[in-house]
């Protein structure tokens, strides 16, 4: 059978003068007069990179929005020089524990007045537990302090300072600064819907709005690998600072002062955020303000290298973003992996995109075992 | 023939071999003896899998090279570039080699050995076997390895037209410079057998690994559906893989424990077995070059339904 389907094609072959048109299919019969390595040269035939899309997925930024967010970047910025010109201060012996202790109280007051303003429905119950967290927080931190202060007695100053530069830079590489400025786009509303295509998915329609909401609100306070890291380098790094200090009420001081801004800090800017971009902005401002005040009191030479940075942050980049955005290139095609985009009623499958499109092909099986033999 | 043939001796490159199984390790292994049934001789050079290494010999005298060089990474060799100059020379040299032919982008073997031969004078072939994308850092990183390795290389094939567009667009390798030739299927070993189907209900047969690259999350949201509507519709699944937990939940939630069989992963030798108890073939994948399963349940007198993805639509053309 196999030698008589050879012969009947090779007679196909040489009886066909004229070639037929070429077809974009790997076992459709003969393709007579053309070679394994066709790629068309007829306009009607080309159909080389015909379904290539270029640039299908890219949004146009805009300047002054690129550089609104990355004020957040700047705030996170000054955050960290606030927290340094204070460990200078300390460490120096101009700041007396009992001071930066008041201190301290004033700013943790004023971040739970602004918590309780901004946040949308802080419940009084949620808000206890967390002034009682907080409560044990600071005592096993009291307890501790002694052990901090005595931790790195055997290492040079220099070690320390060198590694705490280094953690401080690691932390700024990986905050989640996102965590301040992007609020629930459309996108994070795919992807919530892509992740909620699961068999215990109810199926009815106000079901799915409800775990949507659910999942979109469990969204809202993300934790990252990056964040986590970030956040344990800068405790790491305070407690590095905390153990040069001369004793240990004011290891205390410099740690409560360290951690209000590292790990509750931007807990109240995220809020601020969501509430109020007017305010996020107003806040930044005279946050970077105090910041370069205190800078400028400290070292002349840092204080011109904090502005260079903040310009670098706030004008450079997203000058540079955006003068670079017209080389992107994006390439899709049908090479790409599908993307499950449906949401759990099968009825929506049709709307799916192109690339990720579920259709079916199907063929008879004759046709194709002919053709492969 | 007035003139006899040139005779070849091919050296076939790849990290990806027998006992490590899947579609490059069976294409390499019938190419090879296909080609020696034309009276080419040929050599296969791999990675050492485990305690093989060495040489060994397969059915027919296919020689094949366990090069003693450690895997490091989804059983690809540690990329040296010179490393493994000398033991690929010494191989071209005493097997008398006229062609090297390197299978698979994602094998660093295959691109030192294509770049050592092309240093030797020799002359060389690519096939590339899978689609890759172009916006992950891996992907760019690998992307500009193709593009350096196949800077020189004679010929390259892809298993599909949109395969060829991809090498293209990925190597800038010329599209005159790539020729598609599809896999094939040994129609002997997948005969139908219209005996072994049941009479009085469909059966739909899934034979893929269980991942997410294969639509595992497809199948899941899709057989409950297919079962409510279809009272006499029963499914198979043959493999294992990851999302097996999510397809035996759904089994349970649904109670359709007596409508869909898992049995769990099938080696190639049982495929026809399981294939010819369905009627209908499903396959659910986000990616492809080129499906060789559609193939296989095709030869077996299935009819073949796919999601439209990469190389298969024209693989199984609806004309």
């Amino acid at each position: 059978m196999e030698v008589k389907a050879c012969e009947e094609l090779e007679a196909r072959r040489r009886n066909s003068g004229s070639r037929g048109r070429w077809r974009k299919v790997l076992y459709g019969g003969v393709q007579e007069g053309y070679e394994d390595n066709y790629t068309g040269t007829r306009y009607d035939e080309y159909t080389f990179l015909q379904e290539m899309v270029e640039n299908a997925n890219v949004r146009k930024r805009s300047l002054l929005i690129v550089m609104r967010d990355s004020v957040a970047v700047s705030q996170h910025a000054c955050v960290v020089g606030l927290v340094g010109t204070v460990w200078t201060h300390a460490l120096n012996g101009d700041l007396g524990a009992w001071t930066l202790l008041q201190l301290d109280g004033v700013l943790l007051v004023l971040g739970f007045l602004t918590l309780i303003l901004t946040h949308e429905n802080l419940r009084p119950a949620s808000l206890g537990r967390h002034a009682f967290d907080f409560t044990m927080f600071v005592v096993g931190l009291y307890i501790l302090a002694p052990i901090f202060q005595t931790l790195t007695r055997t290492f040079s100053s220099d070690s320390i300072w060198a590694s705490t530069i280094c953690l401080l830079l690691m932390h700024l590489v990986f905050h989640d600064y996102s965590y301040t400025t992007v609020e629930p786009t459309s996108t994070d509303l795919d992807e919530a819907v892509t992740n909620l295509a699961s068999p215990t998915t109810p199926r009815s329609r106000a079901d799915h709005e409800l775990l949507l909401q659910r999942r979109l609100k469990e969204r809202s306070t993300p934790v990252t690998f990056s964040a986590n890291v970030s956040l344990n380098a800068s405790i790491i790094a305070s407690v590095l600072i905390a153990s040069r200090l001369p004793h240990s009420l004011l290891v205390f001081a410099v740690m409560l002062f360290s951690l209000e801004f590292f790990l509750l800090f931007p807990l109240v800017t995220h809020h601020m955020r969501r509430r109020s971009l007017h305010f996020h902005l107003a806040f930044s401002c005279v946050l970077i303000g105090i910041t370069l005040y205190l800078i400028y009191n400290l070292n002349y030479l840092v204080f011109t290298f904090f502005v260079i940075v903040l310009f670098f942050i706030t004008v450079v980049s997203p000058y540079e973003l955006i003068r670079i955005e017209k080389f992107k290139d994006e390439i899709t095609g049908p090479w790409d992996e599908a993307k499950l985009s449906f949401s759990p009623a099968a009825s929506h499958w049709e709307t799916s995109s192109t690339t990720g499109a579920v259709s079916y092909c199907a063929t008879s099986s004759e046709g194709v075992r002919l053709d492969g033999e | 023939m007035t003139e006899p043939r040139r005779r070849h001796r091919v050296l076939m490159v790849s990290d990806f071999f027998y006992p490590n199984f899947g579609g490059v390790e069976n294409h390499i292994y019938y190419l090879s003896q296909c080609l020696m049934q034309r009276g080419h001789k040929v050599v296969v050079a791999t990675h050492a899998y485990g305690r093989r290494s060495g040489v060994r010999y397969m059915t027919n005298g296919l020689k094949v090279y366990y090069i003693p060089w450690l895997p490091f990474y989804l059983q690809t060799s540690f990329p040296t570039l010179f490393g493994t100059f000398p033991i690929i020379r010494t191989i071209i040299l005493r097997e008398r080699i006229t062609l090297v032919h390197g299978h698979q982008a994602f094998s660093t073997l295959c691109h030192e050995a294509i770049l050592h031969a092309r240093t030797m004078g020799y002359k060389t072939v690519f096939t590339d076997h899978s689609l890759y994308g172009f916006a992950d850092i891996g992907s760019i990183h690998m992307n500009k390895v193709l593009e350096f390795t196949l800077a020189d290389v004679q010929q390259a094939i892809c298993v599909s037209h949109t395969s060829k567009e991809n090498t293209h667009l990925r190597s800038r390798l010329p599209p005159e410079k790539i020729f598609v030739i599809p896999n094939a299927v040994d129609t002997a070993m997948f005969q139908p057998d219209p005996s072994s189907r049941s009479q009085d209900e469909i059966v739909i047969v899934i034979i893929s690994r269980l991942v997410y690259r294969k639509g595992a999350d497809l199948l899941v949201e899709v057989i409950p559906e297919v079962c409510s509507l279809f009272p006499q519709v029963r499914f198979i699944i043959g493999g294992d893989g990851p999302k097996r937990v999510r397809l035996e939940e759904m089994r349970e939630k649904y109670h359709l424990q007596d409508r869909v069989e898992m049995l769990g992963a099938v080696a190639h030798a049982n495929v026809r077995s399981v294939l010819v108890r369905g009627h209908i073939f499903l396959n659910s994948s986000l990616t492809e070059a080129f499906c060789i399963a559609i193939l296989e349940a095709a030869c077996c007198g299935l009819l073949t339904v796919s999601t439209r993805v990469g190389g298969v639509p024209e693989a199984c053309s609806s004309t």
